[in-house]
């Protein structure tokens, strides 16, 4: 009878089994019981005994669901996704603190990977619309001098076209400053002059009219067609529906707007957009200068190859290496200095290889600093979801006691995990892209308008959805294999283990956390109290009220003469306008991004061992200049218009230079040597800022426009109150030569403003990845202090049991984040220190030790992290001795 | 697979060192609950260290016994259970000498 109930718990017991092994292992029980009656006779317990099956049974079970999953049955698995899937979004909303954290942090570090892939995917591998674009290839010319990758000249560019074993098509594209009338008056813009078959050749469609054909533009001047882009078209043609057909006066000649290009063709040259294409057949007229289809020596074009069938890049290399040779021997003197054609793949060459390599260093910067906060992102999230899992165990414990396997409980945790990051991976991309804008609507203070492509496409998406699901996979890797690992029992009775390691790598990667943000904080502090400052700068000059318009002449060749001319006139208008206070003319504005000094040297200078002489940056500049921009003069006399062309050449040097070349003379009367000619020291010119705010006094010196004529200048004006510069010098350059361009109008105080940029950028780039790094050292610190409370529940409730107060209890758990925080604080001191010393030279008017930024910082973080140590004080607080005490 | 050598598991290899061959044997001589003694045999088995068979048939009913499963200690097994010796000392003072010739 009893024997009868053991073989029926036996048999209920093997319902646990796997089916593979049922029989055999019932029959083995059966044995073992009758074993046992047949041995002890009378003192058997079957019963009892039979419950050992039960233990059994599940072991045999464990045994079998650690198997590899390809030993796994495989319709079920697949079958089950539906309902992890529904199980995981489920046990997700039910923890809704806790799925927004791991979000926002893994959001953050995908949004970021995003964004910077992004701009590499445009900037280095950005396809051209042509057909087959593996088969383009760049050509640029290298020259004996060293520089390897610059323009070609027209006739060269023919006759790559005549070497159809080579080349299957050749284009080439220049860009130019254009002075284009609309309204009236005359605008510069950037144009691009390219060969006919320029459109055809990159498969790009009208969006409105056609595009010039190789056959209509083969003759010189008889295409006299402007092509526009769509962007152009709306913002200066009021998207005119009828422009086809219409005229457009290009550096004041008129061309037939033949057609509009589509938005999305970006041009060939990353960066660079043209707002009108005209043909080269037309460049006598658009750009002024000698005859690019005649001369070998103006190498003005970007060629573009497409290879000839079955040719490869290196029989290419080769055939033009032979050219080089039968150019160098048929034109020796034009093509001297010419050395070799170099051909690189579009994909390696499409970007100017001058430029792309410091973009790419520049790219693989960030792409290190973007993975380390993903890399930390996930360290995070791993140590969130233990801290979860701990919690966790018992419903994980649950589901193994009714049947779950350990790789089935771990399949539901990756789906949560995977979740957890496709939903931040979706939220990511939302902020990559407004990431994109942001950068994309940045406009450099550069003369032409940089324009990007950056777009989140297929590409960026299937990237994301990559470094998503890798993400998933790798913070959550460890928390699962722990949540499965754990002793069923323990956990079923609501005891947890001890800390079997890992959280002290985790307080460590917290405690650097801490310090990164407070070093980037204490940096980002330092640019904002400079840049505080900055009105308080003394430049040396007045910026305050001071209008800025720039002019060029080279584009309608002007003689030196005539612009002189022009110039003159344009100062004596500007006058005797009752609008205009005072105006000047200056060649160059303070703080530009393109350096231009000349070599100089006093009378009696003695050049030292290398026998080099200083370079010196300088203005050229009209009568009244120093009057207008209220630099002082500090001896001799200002220029005047008796200073002309015709007279002695003299110049006005700075103190600094004074200082330099003359410490203990007086400068007035002496010679200075400028580009090898004579010129007299007239005056001397107060010190100014013209590179940077801050650092040491830089030498300068002034020469008269009239003696040293250059085509493109700045008036510098200022203007009656509420008088705009724009319409005054549009009146009186259109009453000169109305096609005469106007552009760069600001003040100047907006010009002394790009001094700031580098600080500005640095304190925006700062000011963004502390407080990224802050958030993500807060979730981090969470995430520790969590599991360590959890971890000490029953410490801490049998303290409580003992009579600890709950002051007592919250202090246990607050100091071991205060001590986290105290080390990660220390250390970030140190690296800020280093930091503000590197970046001192971007100061002014704040010590890299200013202490309110340095305490300012430390209160701030160490607020935060009280924050984040708050949350799972609170919870060790809460815990109730009764409870813990009954767990046991 | 690995399998942890606990005390309980020890003195299961040290069991079947002595010959207590099947599982309720093993019960018998070390006086673990079954519970723990069925369970660490089929880990012990999965991992490799204890090989299970069916005893010979004839023999069984010629004792008029069924036929039962018995365990013995492979290669592997012997190396674990030298290894555990010289961690649990007290092993060889709590299980049985091996019992002088064939199965019990």
């Amino acid at each position: 009878m009893k024997l009868r109930l053991a073989l029926a718990v036996v048999r209920i017991a093997s319902r646990l089994t796997p089916a593979r092994a049922r029989a055999g292992w019932l029959r083995e029980w059966r044995a073992e019981l009758e074993n046992h009656v047949l041995d002890r006779g009378s003192r058997a317990r079957p019963v009892t005994f039979a419950f050992a099956a039960l233990a059994d049974a599940r072991a045999l079970r464990r045994l079998e669901s650690i198997r590899p999953p390809h030993e796994l049955p495989r319709g079920p698995a697949m079958f089950g996704f539906h309902r992890d899937l529904r199980f995981a979004i489920r046990a997700l909303l039910k923890s809704p603190g806790f799925t927004l954290a791991v979000i926002a942090v893994l959001a953050t570090g995908i949004a970021a990977s995003t964004a910077v892939f992004t701009f590499a995917n445009d900037i280095l591998w950005r396809e051209l619309p042509a057909q087959q674009p593996d088969e383009l290839v760049r050509v640029y010319t290298g020259y004996t001098h060293g520089f390897q990758w610059g323009s070609t000249s027209y006739p060269v560019y023919e006759e790559f076209l005549e070497m159809d074993e080579t080349f299957a098509g050749v284009i080439g594209e220049s860009y130019q400053p254009m002075g284009l009338e609309l309204d009236g008056s005359a605008h510069r813009i950037w144009g691009a002059v390219v060969t006919p078959d320029y459109f055809d050749f990159l498969s790009v469609r009208p969006a409105q009219g056609r595009f010039f054909s190789a056959a209509e533009s083969a003759i010189k001047g008889q295409a006299p067609w402007v092509v526009v882009s769509e962007r152009f078209w709306q913002r200066h043609l009021g998207s005119d529906p009828d422009v086809v057909g219409s005229r457009l006066e290009v550096n004041g000649f008129p061309l037939t707007v033949i057609g509009v290009a589509p938005r999305s063709f970006l041009g060939t040259q990353t960066g660079i957009t043209p707002e009108v294409w005209v043909a080269v057949t037309m460049q006598p007229q658009v750009a002024p200068g000698p005859d690019w289809m005649e001369s070998r020596a103006a190498s003005t074009l970007w060629l573009i190859g497409r290879r000839a069938p079955g040719v490869s890049v290196e029989s290419m290399r080769a055939a033009l290496s032979a050219r080089v040779q039968s150019l160098k021997s048929r034109y020796p003197d034009e093509h001297e200095s010419l050395a070799e054609f170099n051909v690189l793949p579009e994909i390696e060459g499409g970007f100017h290889p001058f430029y792309r390599a410091p973009f790419a260093q520049f790219l693989g910067v960030l792409t290190i600093v973007v993975g380390i906060v993903l890399l930390v992102a996930c360290s995070n999230t791993a140590g969130l979801l233990i801290a979860r899992g701990t919690t966790r165990a018992r419903e994980v414990a649950i589901r193994r006691a009714v049947g779950a396997g350990s790789w089935r409980v771990r399949r539901q945790l990756f789906t949560e995990n995977l979740v957890l990051a496709l939903a931040a991976g979706a939220i990511g991309v939302g902020i990559a892209a407004l990431l994109v804008r942001l950068v994309s609507a940045f406009q450099p203070p550069t003369d032409i308008p940089l324009t990007f492509g950056f777009e989140i496409n297929a590409r960026v998406l299937a990237f994301t959805t990559l470094v998503s699901v890798a993400t998933a996979l790798l913070f959550g890797i460890l928390p699962a294999l722990r949540a499965t690992r754990a002793e069923l029992v323990d956990a079923l009775r609501t005891r947890t283990g001890d800390d079997p390691g890992g959280s002290r790598m985790r307080s460590v990667v917290v405690a650097g956390q801490v310090a990164l943000s407070m070093a980037l904080l204490i940096g980002a502090s330092l640019f904002l109290r400079s840049l505080g400052n900055v009105s308080d700068v003394d430049l040396g000059f007045e910026p305050a009220g001071i209008q800025l318009g720039s002019l060029d002449l080279a584009p309608r060749a002007y003689s030196v003469a005539d612009g002189r001319e022009f110039f003159r006139q344009l100062l004596e208008r500007l006058e005797n306008d009752p609008d205009v206070i005072t105006a000047a003319l200056g060649a160059r504005q303070p703080f530009n991004l393109d350096p231009a000094p000349l070599r100089v040297a006093p009378d009696d200078f003695v050049p030292g061992p290398d026998g080099a002489l200083p370079t010196v940056e300088f203005n050229g500049v009209s009568p009244g200049f120093f009057e207008v921009t209220g630099t002082e003069i500090v001896a001799g006399r200002e220029f005047s218009t008796a200073d002309g062309a015709d007279t002695q050449r003299v110049v006005i040097v700075s103190e600094q230079l004074a200082r330099n070349f003359w410490p203990d003379r007086p400068a007035i009367g002496r010679r200075l040597q400028i580009s090898g000619r004579d010129w007299e020291v007239v005056g001397i010119a107060g010190d100014t800022k013209f590179r940077t705010l801050s650092g040491d006094v830089l030498p300068y010196f002034y020469v008269p426009l009239a003696q040293r004529f250059e085509a493109e200048v700045t008036v510098f004006a200022r203007p009656r109150p509420g008088v705009d510069l724009e319409a005054v010098l549009r009146r009186h350059v259109g009453a000169l030569d109305a096609s005469v361009p106007i552009f760069g109008l600001k003040s100047l105080v907006e010009q002394v403003g790009v001094a700031m940029l580098p600080a500005r950028m640095a304190a925006v780039l700062l000011s963004v990845f502390g407080a990224l790094t802050l958030g993500l050292a807060a979730v981090g610190l969470y995430g520790v202090l969590a599991y360590s409370v959890e971890l000490r529940r029953r410490e801490l409730g049998v303290r409580m049991a003992l009579g600890a107060s709950v002051r007592e209890v919250l202090g246990a758990a607050v100091g071991t984040g205060a001590r986290l925080v105290g080390i990660g604080l220390a250390i970030g001191l140190g690296l800020g220190f280093g930091l503000s010393r590197l970046l001192a030279g971007m100061l002014h008017g704040v010590s890299p030790n200013d202490p309110a930024s340095y305490i300012g910082t430390m209160a701030a973080l160490g607020a935060v992290a009280l924050m984040a140590s708050w949350l799972p004080a609170l919870r060790a607080a809460r815990v109730d001795p009764a409870v813990i005490l009954r767990d046991d | 697979m690995t399998t942890r050598i606990t005390y309980a598991t020890a003195a299961v290899l040290a069991a079947l060192d002595s010959n207590q061959r099947h599982g309720f044997d093993i019960v018998e001589a070390t006086g673990l609950p079954g519970g723990t003694v069925y369970p660490a045999l089929r880990r012990l088995e999965a991992a490799g260290l204890v090989a299970g068979d069916w005893e010979d048939a004839e023999a069984a009913q010629a004792r008029r016994r069924p036929t039962r499963r018995f365990y013995s200690l492979t290669a592997a097994g012997d190396t674990a259970l030298a290894e555990a010796r010289s961690r649990f000392v007290a092993l060889a003072r709590m299980t049985p000498e091996p019992a002088q010739g064939g199965s019990a």
